[in-house]
Protein backbone atom coordinates (compact mmCIF):
# COMPACT_ATOMS: atom_id res chain seq x y z
CA UNK A 1 0.00 0.00 0.00
CA UNK A 2 1.30 3.37 -0.67
CA UNK A 3 1.70 6.46 1.62
CA UNK A 4 -1.19 8.40 0.23
CA UNK A 5 -3.75 5.61 0.94
CA UNK A 6 -4.13 4.66 -2.84
CA UNK A 7 -3.76 0.67 -3.27
CA UNK A 8 -1.88 -0.82 -6.32
CA UNK A 9 -2.98 -3.14 -9.12
CA UNK A 10 -1.36 -5.95 -7.15
CA UNK A 11 -4.25 -5.96 -4.40
CA UNK A 12 -6.67 -6.18 -7.11
CA UNK A 13 -7.91 -9.56 -6.31
CA UNK A 14 -8.36 -11.49 -3.11
CA UNK A 15 -5.44 -13.69 -2.81
CA UNK A 16 -4.21 -14.60 0.46
CA UNK A 17 -0.32 -14.13 1.14
CA UNK A 18 0.68 -12.03 -1.48
CA UNK A 19 4.89 -11.01 -1.30
CA UNK A 20 3.99 -7.77 0.04
CA UNK A 21 1.72 -8.18 3.06
CA UNK A 22 5.01 -9.60 4.88
CA UNK A 23 6.72 -6.19 4.16
CA UNK A 24 3.41 -4.33 5.15
CA UNK A 25 3.88 -6.18 8.49
CA UNK A 26 7.70 -5.07 8.81
CA UNK A 27 5.77 -1.49 8.26
CA UNK A 28 3.91 -1.98 11.23
CA UNK A 29 7.01 -2.70 13.38
CA UNK A 30 8.54 0.13 11.91
CA UNK A 31 5.84 2.80 12.38
CA UNK A 32 3.85 2.03 15.70
CA UNK A 33 1.39 4.76 14.66
CA UNK A 34 -0.07 2.63 12.36
CA UNK A 35 -1.13 0.08 15.12
CA UNK A 36 -3.83 2.32 16.19
CA UNK A 37 -4.34 2.85 12.14
CA UNK A 38 -5.37 -0.29 12.21
CA UNK A 39 -7.76 -0.23 14.67
CA UNK A 40 -9.36 2.94 13.50
CA UNK A 41 -9.30 1.48 9.88
CA UNK A 42 -11.01 -1.54 11.63
CA UNK A 43 -13.55 0.44 13.24
CA UNK A 44 -14.19 2.46 9.79
CA UNK A 45 -15.04 -0.93 8.17
CA UNK A 46 -17.40 -2.13 10.97
CA UNK A 47 -19.18 1.41 10.53
CA UNK A 48 -19.98 0.81 7.00
CA UNK A 49 -20.91 -2.38 7.40
CA UNK A 50 -23.56 -1.11 10.18
CA UNK A 51 -24.60 1.74 7.47
CA UNK A 52 -25.02 -0.91 4.76
CA UNK A 53 -27.31 -3.01 7.35
CA UNK A 54 -29.20 -0.05 8.20
CA UNK A 55 -29.79 1.20 4.48
CA UNK A 56 -31.02 -2.70 3.65
CA UNK A 57 -33.73 -2.71 6.57
CA UNK A 58 -34.63 0.94 5.66
CA UNK A 59 -35.30 0.44 1.87
CA UNK A 60 -36.94 -3.69 2.97
CA UNK A 61 -34.31 -5.19 -0.17
CA UNK A 62 -32.58 -8.33 -0.48
CA UNK A 63 -29.21 -7.25 -0.66
CA UNK A 64 -26.61 -8.58 2.10
CA UNK A 65 -25.77 -6.04 4.93
CA UNK A 66 -22.42 -5.88 4.19
CA UNK A 67 -22.38 -6.00 0.67
CA UNK A 68 -24.51 -2.83 0.95
CA UNK A 69 -21.80 -1.31 3.19
CA UNK A 70 -19.06 -2.77 0.43
CA UNK A 71 -21.30 -0.09 -1.88
CA UNK A 72 -21.59 2.92 0.30
CA UNK A 73 -17.45 3.08 0.76
CA UNK A 74 -17.17 2.24 -2.53
CA UNK A 75 -19.43 5.39 -3.33
CA UNK A 76 -18.05 7.10 -0.50
CA UNK A 77 -14.32 6.72 -1.84
CA UNK A 78 -15.40 7.57 -5.64
CA UNK A 79 -16.47 11.20 -4.51
CA UNK A 80 -13.61 11.56 -2.56
CA UNK A 81 -12.05 10.20 -5.28
CA UNK A 82 -9.34 8.15 -2.77
CA UNK A 83 -9.78 5.77 0.20
CA UNK A 84 -8.79 6.75 3.51
CA UNK A 85 -4.85 5.63 4.44
CA UNK A 86 -6.30 4.03 7.68
CA UNK A 87 -9.08 2.17 6.10
CA UNK A 88 -6.89 0.57 2.88
CA UNK A 89 -4.77 -0.38 5.46
CA UNK A 90 -7.45 -2.39 7.33
CA UNK A 91 -8.61 -3.88 4.10
CA UNK A 92 -5.63 -4.80 3.09
CA UNK A 93 -5.03 -6.62 6.40
CA UNK A 94 -8.36 -8.68 6.11
CA UNK A 95 -8.24 -9.41 2.74
CA UNK A 96 -4.34 -10.84 2.63
CA UNK A 97 -6.08 -13.75 5.12
CA UNK A 98 -8.99 -14.01 3.15
CA UNK A 99 -9.24 -17.85 2.70
CA UNK A 100 -9.16 -18.26 6.73
CA UNK A 101 -12.66 -16.39 6.91
CA UNK A 102 -13.86 -19.22 4.58
CA UNK A 103 -12.94 -22.04 6.52
CA UNK A 104 -15.48 -22.43 9.35
CA UNK A 105 -18.77 -22.10 6.69
CA UNK A 106 -16.24 -24.89 4.25
CA UNK A 107 -16.59 -27.15 6.75
CA UNK A 108 -20.08 -27.33 6.89
CA UNK A 109 -19.77 -29.50 4.47
CA UNK A 110 -19.06 -32.05 6.32
CA UNK A 111 -23.19 -32.01 7.32
CA UNK A 112 -23.92 -32.51 3.83
CA UNK A 113 -22.82 -35.96 3.71
CA UNK A 114 -26.89 -37.32 2.83
CA UNK A 115 -27.07 -34.60 -0.28
CA UNK A 116 -23.88 -34.85 -1.45
CA UNK A 117 -24.15 -38.74 -1.73
CA UNK A 118 -27.43 -38.35 -3.68
CA UNK A 119 -26.89 -35.46 -5.76
CA UNK A 120 -23.01 -35.15 -6.06
CA UNK A 121 -22.65 -36.09 -9.55
CA UNK A 122 -25.39 -33.22 -10.62
CA UNK A 123 -23.75 -30.76 -8.89
CA UNK A 124 -20.67 -31.40 -10.19
CA UNK A 125 -21.77 -31.46 -13.87
CA UNK A 126 -24.00 -28.37 -13.25
CA UNK A 127 -20.88 -26.35 -12.19
CA UNK A 128 -18.62 -27.52 -15.17
CA UNK A 129 -21.31 -27.08 -17.58
CA UNK A 130 -22.23 -23.36 -15.93
CA UNK A 131 -18.52 -22.38 -15.73
CA UNK A 132 -17.83 -23.35 -18.97
CA UNK A 133 -20.71 -21.57 -20.36
CA UNK A 134 -19.91 -18.79 -18.43
CA UNK A 135 -16.86 -17.92 -19.48
CA UNK A 136 -17.56 -18.74 -23.26
CA UNK A 137 -20.37 -16.03 -23.24
CA UNK A 138 -18.46 -13.37 -21.23
CA UNK A 139 -14.85 -13.84 -23.37
CA UNK A 140 -16.94 -13.91 -27.14
CA UNK A 141 -19.20 -10.76 -25.68
CA UNK A 142 -16.02 -8.79 -24.76
CA UNK A 143 -13.60 -9.86 -28.04
CA UNK A 144 -17.05 -8.45 -30.08
CA UNK A 145 -17.30 -5.27 -28.52
CA UNK A 146 -13.51 -4.53 -28.04
CA UNK A 147 -13.39 -5.75 -32.25
CA UNK A 148 -15.99 -2.89 -33.51
CA UNK A 149 -14.15 -0.49 -30.88
CA UNK A 150 -10.85 -0.39 -32.49
CA UNK A 151 -11.87 0.79 -36.28
CA UNK A 152 -12.70 4.46 -34.08
CA UNK A 153 -8.94 4.45 -33.37
CA UNK A 154 -9.84 4.17 -29.28
CA UNK A 155 -7.75 2.82 -26.26
CA UNK A 156 -7.87 -1.40 -26.55
CA UNK B 1 -9.21 -33.81 27.60
CA UNK B 2 -12.58 -33.47 27.89
CA UNK B 3 -11.91 -29.75 29.45
CA UNK B 4 -10.31 -29.18 26.37
CA UNK B 5 -12.86 -30.16 24.12
CA UNK B 6 -14.98 -27.82 25.64
CA UNK B 7 -12.97 -24.87 24.90
CA UNK B 8 -13.51 -22.96 22.49
CA UNK B 9 -9.51 -22.19 21.58
CA UNK B 10 -8.99 -25.63 20.67
CA UNK B 11 -11.24 -25.19 17.47
CA UNK B 12 -9.86 -21.80 17.05
CA UNK B 13 -6.47 -23.50 17.32
CA UNK B 14 -7.05 -25.64 15.07
CA UNK B 15 -8.69 -23.92 12.32
CA UNK B 16 -5.97 -21.42 12.08
CA UNK B 17 -3.12 -24.08 12.10
CA UNK B 18 -4.73 -25.94 9.67
CA UNK B 19 -5.28 -23.04 7.10
CA UNK B 20 -1.55 -22.09 7.64
CA UNK B 21 -0.37 -25.44 7.02
CA UNK B 22 -3.32 -25.60 3.53
CA UNK B 23 -1.34 -22.17 2.70
CA UNK B 24 2.32 -23.95 2.86
CA UNK B 25 1.23 -26.84 0.78
CA UNK B 26 0.12 -24.15 -2.07
CA UNK B 27 3.31 -22.39 -2.16
CA UNK B 28 5.23 -25.48 -2.40
CA UNK B 29 3.05 -26.27 -5.10
CA UNK B 30 3.64 -23.01 -6.84
CA UNK B 31 0.07 -21.69 -5.76
CA UNK B 32 -1.88 -24.32 -8.11
CA UNK B 33 -5.34 -23.79 -7.80
CA UNK B 34 -5.80 -27.76 -7.01
CA UNK B 35 -3.86 -27.10 -3.63
CA UNK B 36 -6.31 -24.12 -2.35
CA UNK B 37 -5.69 -23.83 1.35
CA UNK B 38 -9.43 -23.46 1.78
CA UNK B 39 -9.58 -27.30 0.41
CA UNK B 40 -7.11 -28.62 1.91
CA UNK B 41 -7.60 -26.73 5.84
CA UNK B 42 -11.30 -28.25 5.17
CA UNK B 43 -10.05 -31.72 4.24
CA UNK B 44 -7.84 -31.50 7.41
CA UNK B 45 -10.39 -30.31 10.00
CA UNK B 46 -13.40 -32.31 8.76
CA UNK B 47 -11.79 -35.75 9.84
CA UNK B 48 -10.76 -34.52 12.88
CA UNK B 49 -14.45 -33.18 13.70
CA UNK B 50 -15.39 -36.95 12.83
CA UNK B 51 -12.90 -38.59 14.69
CA UNK B 52 -13.63 -36.38 17.94
CA UNK B 53 -17.04 -36.55 17.49
CA UNK B 54 -17.42 -33.41 17.44
CA UNK B 55 -20.82 -32.06 15.67
CA UNK B 56 -20.43 -28.83 12.99
CA UNK B 57 -22.86 -26.93 15.53
CA UNK B 58 -20.11 -27.16 18.58
CA UNK B 59 -17.27 -26.79 15.68
CA UNK B 60 -19.06 -23.33 15.21
CA UNK B 61 -19.33 -22.08 18.73
CA UNK B 62 -15.49 -21.77 18.57
CA UNK B 63 -15.04 -20.70 14.66
CA UNK B 64 -18.13 -18.28 15.01
CA UNK B 65 -15.50 -15.63 15.82
CA UNK B 66 -13.34 -16.34 12.31
CA UNK B 67 -16.93 -16.21 10.37
CA UNK B 68 -17.66 -12.97 11.88
CA UNK B 69 -14.58 -11.70 10.40
CA UNK B 70 -16.25 -12.16 6.45
CA UNK B 71 -18.85 -9.00 6.74
CA UNK B 72 -16.11 -6.30 7.56
CA UNK B 73 -14.06 -8.10 4.90
CA UNK B 74 -16.53 -8.09 2.67
CA UNK B 75 -16.81 -4.16 3.18
CA UNK B 76 -12.74 -3.92 2.51
CA UNK B 77 -13.47 -5.30 -0.88
CA UNK B 78 -14.36 -2.04 -2.14
CA UNK B 79 -10.76 -1.05 -1.89
CA UNK B 80 -9.60 -2.90 -4.68
CA UNK B 81 -12.88 -2.59 -6.70
CA UNK B 82 -11.81 1.07 -6.55
CA UNK B 83 -8.32 0.97 -7.33
CA UNK B 84 -9.22 -1.26 -10.36
CA UNK B 85 -12.34 0.85 -11.52
CA UNK B 86 -9.43 3.79 -11.30
CA UNK B 87 -7.51 1.82 -13.91
CA UNK B 88 -9.95 0.97 -16.47
CA UNK B 89 -11.87 4.42 -16.85
CA UNK B 90 -11.27 4.55 -20.20
CA UNK B 91 -12.67 1.11 -21.24
CA UNK B 92 -14.78 0.72 -18.87
CA UNK B 93 -18.16 0.86 -21.40
CA UNK B 94 -17.42 -2.45 -23.33
CA UNK B 95 -16.53 -4.10 -19.93
CA UNK B 96 -19.77 -3.20 -18.28
CA UNK B 97 -21.76 -4.92 -20.72
CA UNK B 98 -19.83 -7.80 -21.19
CA UNK B 99 -20.32 -7.50 -17.31
CA UNK B 100 -24.37 -7.98 -18.02
CA UNK B 101 -23.87 -10.50 -20.15
CA UNK B 102 -21.53 -12.38 -18.66
CA UNK B 103 -22.93 -12.04 -15.22
CA UNK B 104 -26.65 -13.17 -16.04
CA UNK B 105 -25.43 -16.08 -18.15
CA UNK B 106 -23.37 -17.01 -14.93
CA UNK B 107 -26.59 -17.28 -12.90
CA UNK B 108 -28.72 -18.34 -14.97
CA UNK B 109 -26.49 -21.32 -16.19
CA UNK B 110 -26.22 -22.64 -12.97
CA UNK B 111 -29.87 -22.59 -12.66
CA UNK B 112 -30.56 -24.22 -15.65
CA UNK B 113 -28.28 -26.57 -15.95
CA UNK B 114 -29.29 -27.67 -12.13
CA UNK B 115 -32.65 -27.78 -12.59
CA UNK B 116 -31.42 -30.30 -15.67
CA UNK B 117 -29.82 -32.84 -13.29
CA UNK B 118 -32.37 -32.73 -10.89
CA UNK B 119 -30.64 -30.44 -8.25
CA UNK B 120 -33.27 -29.32 -5.30
CA UNK B 121 -34.14 -25.89 -5.11
CA UNK B 122 -32.00 -24.98 -2.26
CA UNK B 123 -29.51 -26.07 -3.74
CA UNK B 124 -29.83 -24.03 -7.10
CA UNK B 125 -30.38 -21.07 -4.79
CA UNK B 126 -27.06 -21.97 -3.27
CA UNK B 127 -25.16 -22.17 -6.44
CA UNK B 128 -26.95 -19.49 -8.19
CA UNK B 129 -23.88 -17.69 -7.13
CA UNK B 130 -21.08 -19.30 -7.59
CA UNK B 131 -18.89 -17.22 -9.74
CA UNK B 132 -19.00 -14.45 -7.10
CA UNK B 133 -16.11 -13.88 -4.65
CA UNK B 134 -17.04 -16.10 -1.37
CA UNK B 135 -17.58 -13.81 1.20
CA UNK B 136 -20.33 -11.97 -1.00
CA UNK B 137 -21.41 -14.91 -2.60
CA UNK B 138 -22.37 -17.08 1.22
CA UNK B 139 -24.13 -13.60 1.98
CA UNK B 140 -26.22 -13.80 -0.96
CA UNK B 141 -27.10 -17.18 -0.60
CA UNK B 142 -27.90 -17.08 3.07
CA UNK B 143 -29.86 -14.27 2.78
CA UNK B 144 -32.14 -15.85 -0.27
CA UNK B 145 -33.07 -18.95 1.77
CA UNK B 146 -29.83 -21.29 0.21
CA UNK B 147 -26.67 -23.02 2.22
CA UNK B 148 -24.14 -21.27 3.05
CA UNK B 149 -22.05 -24.02 3.40
CA UNK B 150 -22.75 -25.42 0.02
CA UNK B 151 -22.49 -22.23 -1.94
CA UNK B 152 -18.87 -22.01 -0.51
CA UNK B 153 -18.23 -25.64 -1.92
CA UNK B 154 -19.53 -24.51 -5.12
CA UNK B 155 -17.26 -20.98 -5.21
CA UNK B 156 -14.36 -22.90 -4.43
CA UNK B 157 -15.01 -25.77 -7.29
CA UNK B 158 -16.37 -22.94 -10.01
CA UNK B 159 -12.86 -21.32 -9.49
CA UNK B 160 -10.59 -24.14 -9.62
CA UNK B 161 -12.35 -25.10 -13.03
CA UNK B 162 -11.74 -21.45 -14.30
CA UNK B 163 -8.56 -21.44 -13.25
CA UNK B 164 -7.20 -25.32 -13.82
CA UNK B 165 -9.37 -25.24 -17.83
CA UNK B 166 -10.09 -21.40 -18.53
CA UNK B 167 -7.35 -19.99 -20.37
CA UNK B 168 -7.60 -23.49 -22.76
CA UNK B 169 -10.83 -23.19 -23.19
CA UNK B 170 -10.97 -19.18 -24.20
CA UNK B 171 -7.75 -20.42 -26.67
CA UNK B 172 -9.72 -22.73 -28.44
CA UNK B 173 -12.43 -20.50 -29.20
CA UNK B 174 -10.22 -18.54 -30.94
CA UNK B 175 -9.64 -15.85 -28.06
CA UNK B 176 -5.76 -14.67 -27.31
CA UNK B 177 -6.47 -10.97 -26.07
CA UNK B 178 -4.88 -11.49 -22.70
CA UNK B 179 -7.24 -8.18 -21.67
CA UNK B 180 -10.12 -10.12 -22.87
CA UNK B 181 -9.37 -13.65 -21.16
CA UNK B 182 -8.42 -12.32 -18.24
CA UNK B 183 -11.66 -10.03 -17.82
CA UNK B 184 -13.40 -13.85 -18.51
CA UNK B 185 -11.68 -15.77 -16.07
CA UNK B 186 -11.97 -13.27 -13.35
CA UNK B 187 -16.03 -12.84 -13.95
CA UNK B 188 -16.41 -16.99 -13.96
CA UNK B 189 -14.16 -17.67 -11.45
CA UNK B 190 -13.78 -14.42 -9.09
CA UNK B 191 -10.35 -14.91 -6.94
CA UNK B 192 -8.92 -18.38 -7.88
CA UNK B 193 -9.02 -17.53 -11.42
CA UNK B 194 -7.41 -14.18 -10.79
CA UNK B 195 -4.34 -15.74 -8.98
CA UNK B 196 -4.27 -18.04 -12.15
CA UNK B 197 -4.91 -14.70 -14.66
CA UNK B 198 -1.88 -12.85 -12.78
CA UNK B 199 0.36 -16.15 -14.37
CA UNK B 200 -0.82 -15.60 -17.69
CA UNK B 201 0.56 -11.88 -17.93
CA UNK B 202 0.08 -9.21 -15.41
CA UNK B 203 -2.45 -7.15 -17.88
CA UNK B 204 -5.13 -10.29 -17.60
CA UNK B 205 -4.68 -10.29 -13.97
CA UNK B 206 -5.60 -6.61 -13.66
CA UNK B 207 -8.38 -7.50 -15.80
CA UNK B 208 -9.58 -10.33 -13.78
CA UNK B 209 -9.73 -8.56 -10.58
CA UNK B 210 -11.85 -6.00 -12.14
CA UNK B 211 -14.14 -8.29 -13.62
CA UNK B 212 -14.31 -9.74 -10.14
CA UNK B 213 -15.18 -7.39 -7.86
CA UNK B 214 -17.44 -6.18 -11.08
CA UNK B 215 -19.38 -9.18 -11.04
CA UNK B 216 -19.43 -9.12 -6.94
CA UNK B 217 -21.31 -6.29 -6.88
CA UNK B 218 -23.33 -6.81 -10.21
CA UNK B 219 -24.29 -9.93 -9.16
CA UNK B 220 -25.73 -8.67 -5.36
CA UNK B 221 -27.45 -6.49 -7.36
CA UNK B 222 -29.29 -8.57 -9.76
CA UNK B 223 -29.63 -12.12 -8.14
CA UNK B 224 -32.45 -10.90 -5.70
CA UNK B 225 -34.76 -9.67 -8.27
CA UNK B 226 -33.34 -12.43 -10.53
CA UNK B 227 -34.46 -15.32 -7.93
CA UNK B 228 -37.92 -13.37 -8.03
CA UNK B 229 -39.06 -13.38 -11.27
CA UNK B 230 -37.85 -17.36 -11.58
CA UNK B 231 -40.20 -18.81 -13.13
CA UNK B 232 -38.99 -22.64 -12.29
Amino acid sequence: MRRDGRVSLRQCCDIPDRPHSRASLCDRHVNPGTHTDFLTGFVGLMAYWLAGELLVSMLGIGLPGPVAGMLLLLGVSMLRKRVAAPVSHASHGLLSHLSLLFVPAGVGIMSQATLLAEHGLGMIATLVLSTAVTLVITGLTLKLLLARRKPHGTQP
Amino acid sequence: MNALMDNPALWLTLTIGAYLLGERIHQHYERSALTHPLLLSVAMLVPLLLASGTSYDKYMQSARFIHLLLAPATVALAVPLFANISHMRSMLRPLLIALLVGGIAGIVSALLFGRLFGLPHDVLISFSPKSVTTPIAMALSEKLGGNASLTAAAVIVTGILGAVGGEQLLRLLGIRDEAVQGFAIGLASHGIGTTRALHISHKAGAFSGLAMSLNGVFTSLCLPALLAIWPF
